[in-house]
């Protein structure tokens, strides 16, 4: 069935095959056809072969008989012939003949009246019975005049015979019984081919001599059948299907003088034998010659057309690969070449164009390339054009503020004053007057250090270059700065050699500089040590001149080391900033040096003190121009951060984040950490201080330490928690004491044991005042196989408005929670089949699952290792005995306020 | 007399907004920043804040925020200090909840007539923000 279908299909998509079926048809119809005729031809001759041999042993049996008869009836009439008396004159005469011809069983001469007047017989005489001659048939139509022949006799007591009889000279008749055997011997030796033979029938149909014996005397007969009253009996062959049910051809013959017929028969199948034999073989040559011509035609057609088609097919499918570089080959003479070379062709000019486009492409991608690094240049350049454009924006703002600091501290006090002294009161003008003028000298500062800065940033800041002796030009910086020195008691310590050497370069800009780092160590050391140290050193082969000036004061935080250099940016952050100036004295004495080739820089310890160096080229060359500068100008930098006062970009809703802790590193650290606009850190303390903020504030967050100075971290707790409008506030305890949380579960968010890394406490704190996203109806999980308990919880959070999930083993809670995540799990440690843990387990492993915090519930204390181990996955761990629903609630409150994408840490 | 809340962190500026105050007849109370701010609202209820902008701790808009979020001080009315005369600082003020803003530095007689007209708001009954 597969193969026909195969065959189906190849047909229909295949030329090749449609043709060749067209072709075997044809040739099988010629074929068929021709072979037919073959066969029928031959056929016809071999049968009209059989025809002729049947008629002629026909013939040949007819006259053997027909001779025999006439022989026979010459004997008869010979004697019928004889008077009586000559008869009985010669009584030898019938045993003669009896003797020579042993055809005879018996001849018998009667006269008219049926006497016997002589006879003769072998055996048992039949004819002579007195009785029966006058009745017999041979009697009667001799005394007629008829010559008769008799039917055959089949009798027991004679072999059969019939009987002759035929008039006499006197009327009488002369008879006789006559063998059979003669025609049955005769017609025994009719044989032609294996089976054909012949027989005698008389007129009756019934047989009478036949090659088998039995079939005579079975007295068998054709009688009703068409070979017998059909057929005459002319010689012609005549087919029938004989009493044997065979398909004979015959050839029937009268046997003259008599009313019988010889017939000769053979069976078609024998007669066709050869036809047929010679039809199979003529068909199976022709069916091979016609196969081998379709093989030659297919062979012809694949070597002469296909082949051709399937090189023009793969040709083109080697285009449609991207292969253009075969030609296709097809011999000239084809008639498809033409269509192969127009393809070649075709290709060529493809291929020539594939090329000209990878070209383009390549230049085109060059030039993306070169766009691209553009772009990103010009996105550079811009970012940097916008950062200075903010950073001149916030430094517009401060320096705006800043100088109006001053300004307000002189119309205010002289208002002031013109009251007072308009009211007579003039206790306070010395005091009063003294502000006008230090907010005059002060504002002097200000505005000289911006302009100075200002025309740097300009270019237009002359370098005047001059010889100055270095160590004169210490000492005058020294002279200046001695006030501010022994004000705050320092000890000034000047290490030069006189000697040092001579400065070609411009003095006044070192000097400025100079006493700025003097000046600041001033300010920011008190009963202390500052040292001036100057050097010189060779780089390059060029002369370098070095300041250090070292000071046992305040120091500097690492991390404000690299904004040290920032316009506004001051190291003291208190409120009153009690150590003065303008703000922009390193970010001035940075450039002053920069523009003469020089640098600064700073070493610090929080604690011990500071070192600036000032390192500049003896020899300043005419070259350098305010252009080549290295030194950050106001533009590139990013915009400063103040930390003396919260800078404005923090907006009103900004975040606050409350520490209630004795110990700075943790809020420093905080500080340091979480960008301010991100949230305002508020430090306390002491407990105390902490409820005053914490009350004032009502801060997003609260952090916690246990160990205050004044309270015990435990009441503050309490308290924070007593007070209804801070209850909801998320607190995040810190303790060195691993135990005691004993008393924290509810009340406390979260805790964690010091010493704590501080990227999990940022992130943790995060959680609690990243911005909210919209809370809809809040939806729990509750996976607890207590069904009372289960029922109990959910009906409790069910009244606070919430919707509860309730699953009663673990599959089931962790298929829940991954179908429909909820907003919080809480989940019993203790479950049938998956345990809580495992839920845990499976639950963080899913995308969907890590962030949705967890309560897990136990009924049983866990060890410290399994605390820690789940500190990881689980938001809170609460002991059943312990549970409080109200603080339960209040607690999931929280949890629940909280941002849904919350972060559970790595 | 009124007790007027000064929060500010320039010593200059708040001993001379203190004394303008006391000039007023009105009694001062000082706080240097935001926090201590907001806390003093609500421990000491003053009739009526003045608030420098920049401040530590907490900035004057994060402060006011606070002390107009809370029902406790929501109705003590603030007048803003601000060093930036631009108008967004305006808005902002306004938006973060002041009642009134003046720039620095102060202008004596300006700075009466608000604190007065804010006091008398403050004698009728208090209204919701």
């Amino acid at each position: 069935m597969q193969v026909l279908q195969h065959w189906q299909q190849s047909i229909k998509t295949s030329l090749r095959a449609k043709l060749l079926l067209f072709l075997s048809l044809s040739m099988l119809s010629i074929l068929l056809i021709a072979a037919y005729g073959v066969f029928r031809y031959i056929e016809t001759v071999e049968q009209e072969g059989w025809a002729g041999r049947q008629r002629e042993a026909a013939q040949y049996a007819v006259r053997t008989i027909d001779d025999f008869l006439l022989r026979v009836e010459d004997t008869l009439n010979l004697v019928g012939a004889l008077s009586v008396q000559q008869i009985r004159q010669s009584p030898e005469l019938l045993p003669e003949i009896l003797n020579r011809i042993p055809a005879w069983i018996e001849i018998v001469r009667v006269d008219a009246t049926g006497r016997v007047i002589a006879s003769t017989s072998r055996d048992q005489p039949l004819l002579t019975n007195p009785a029966s001659i006058l009745l017999a048939n041979w009697f009667q139509q001799a005394r007629k005049g008829n010559n008769y022949l008799s039917p055959l006799f089949i009798t027991t007591n004679s072999e059969p015979y019939i009987i002759l009889s035929m008039p006499a000279s006197d009327g009488g008749v002369v008879a006789g019984r006559l063998r059979m055997n003669l025609l049955w011997e005769t017609v025994a030796t009719i044989r032609f081919g294996r089976t054909g033979h012949a027989y005698i029938v008389d007129d009756l149909g019934t047989i009478i001599a036949h090659p088998d014996p039995q079939i005579v005397l079975a007295n068998t007969t054709i009688g009703e059948r068409p070979e017998f009253r059909t057929f005459p009996p002319d010689g012609n062959q005549r087919f029938y299907i004989n009493r044997f049910q065979q398909e004979t051809l015959g050839v029937a013959l009268n046997i003259p003088g008599t009313p019988w017929r010889l017939l000769a028969e053979i069976p078609e199948d024998e007669a066709t034998e050869l036809s047929t034999r010679a039809g199979i073989v003529v068909t199976i040559s022709l069916f091979l010659f016609g196969a081998l011509i379709l093989l030659s035609i297919n062979y012809l057609l694949d070597r002469f057309i296909f082949r051709v088609l399937n090189e023009l097919r793969q040709g083109a499918e080697r285009v449609g690969t991207g292969d253009l570089t075969q030609p296709l080959v097809v011999p000239p003479e084809h008639e498809l070449a033409q269509v192969a070379s127009a393809f070649n062709t075709m290709m060529q000019q493809l291929h020539a164009r594939n090329l000209e486009i990878t070209r383009q492409t390549e230049s085109l991608k060059t030039e993306i390339q070169q766009r691209r690094r553009i772009e990103q240049e010009l996105i550079r350049a811009r970012d940097a054009a916008e950062a200075a454009s903010r950073a001149k924006s916030t430094f517009l703002a401060t320096m705006s503020h800043e100088l109006r600091t001053p300004l307000t501290a002189i119309i205010g006090y002289s208002q002031l004053l013109e009251q007072l002294i308009g009211q007579g009161i003039y206790d306070t003008v010395a005091h009063d007057v003294g502000r006008i003028r230090a907010a005059g000298t002060h504002l002097l500062a200000l505005i000289n250090d911006i302009l100075d800065i200002s025309r740097i940033e300009a270019g237009r800041m002359t370098v005047s270059i001059e010889y100055a002796d270095v160590a004169d030009l210490v000492r005058s910086a020294v002279n200046t700065v001695l006030p501010q020195i022994e004000k705050n008691r320092n000890r000034l310590q000047i290490n030069c050699p006189p000697d040092i050497g001579i400065l070609n370069s411009d003095a006044t800009k070192v000097r400025q500089a100079l006493i700025n780092l003097l000046s600041n160590a001033a300010k920011f050391t008190e009963n202390g040590e500052i040292t001036l140290t100057v050097s010189h050193y060779y780089e390059n082969a060029q002369k370098w001149f070095r300041f250090t000036v070292s000071d046992t004061g305040i120091g500097i935080p690492a991390d404000k080391l690299d904004k040290l250099f920032k316009a506004f940016s001051q190291v003291d952050d208190t409120p009153t900033r009690k150590y003065g100036g303008t703000g922009l004295g390193l970010a001035l004495s940075q450039r002053l040096c920069a523009l003469i080739g020089g640098r600064i820089t700073v070493e610090s310890t929080v604690g011990f003190g500071s070192t600036f160096t000032i390192e500049v080229p003896a020899e300043l060359n005419a070259i350098s121009s305010t252009s080549d500068l290295d030194a950050p100008s106001l533009s590139a930098i990013p915009a400063p951060i103040t930390t003396d006062r919260t800078a404005s970009t923090v907006t009103a809703k900004n975040a606050v984040l409350l520490i209630i802790d004795d110990d700075p590193t943790m809020s420093d650290m905080l500080r340091r950490l979480i960008p301010a606009t991100e949230a305002t850190i508020v430090t306390a303390e002491t407990g105390t201080e902490g409820l005053q903020l914490a009350a004032a504030l009502i801060p997003e967050v609260i952090v916690l330490d246990l160990k205050l100075p004044d309270l015990h971290g435990l009441e503050v707790l309490a308290r924070l928690r007593e007070n209804p409008e801070l209850s909801h506030i998320p607190i995040v305890v810190l303790t060195i004491d691993d135990q005691a949380q004993h008393g924290l579960t509810l009340s406390v968010d979260e805790y964690l044991v010091k010493p704590v890394e501080p990227n999990r406490l940022i992130s943790i704190v995060r959680r609690f005042y990243q911005p909210k996203a919209e809370v809809s109806t809040p939806h729990i999980l509750l996976v607890e196989d207590d069904t009372a308990l289960a029922e109990l919880f959910a009906q409790t959070l069910r009244t606070v408005g919430w919707s509860v999930e309730v699953a009663s083993d673990g599959e089931t809670g962790l298929t829940a929670a991954l179908s429909r995540p909820p907003a919080l799990i809480l989940l019993d440690y203790m479950l049938p089949g998956m345990d809580g843990l495992q839920l845990l387990e499976q639950l963080r492993s899913h995308p969907h699952g890590k962030n949705i915090p967890v309560i897990l519930m136990t009924a049983h204390e866990l060890t410290a290792d399994e605390r820690q181990q789940l500190a990881v996955s689980v938001s809170m761990i609460q002991r059943k005995a312990e549970l409080n629903l109200e603080q339960m609630i209040d607690h999931l409150r929280r949890l629940l306020s909280q941002n849904k994408s919350l972060l559970i840490e790595q | 007399m009124a007790k007027i809340l000064i929060v500010e962190d320039d010593a200059n500026n708040r001993d001379l907004i203190a004394r303008l105050v006391e000039l007023m007849g009105h009694e001062p109370i000082l706080a240097a920043d935001g926090a201590q701010g907001v806390a003093l609202a609500r421990s000491a209820q003053p009739d009526l804040i003045v608030m420098d902008m920049g401040l530590p701790v907490l900035n004057g808009w994060q402060a006011t925020h606070r002390i107009k979020s809370q029902p406790a001080t929501r109705h003590i009315p603030i007048l803003a200090l601000t060093a930036y005369a631009l108008t967004e600082d305006r808005t902002r003020s306004l938006d973060a909840g002041c009642d009134d803003f003046e720039t620095k530095p102060i202008d004596f007689n300006r700075f009466r007539e608000k604190v007065e007209a804010l006091l008398r708001q403050r004698g009728k009954e208090p209204t919701a923000p």
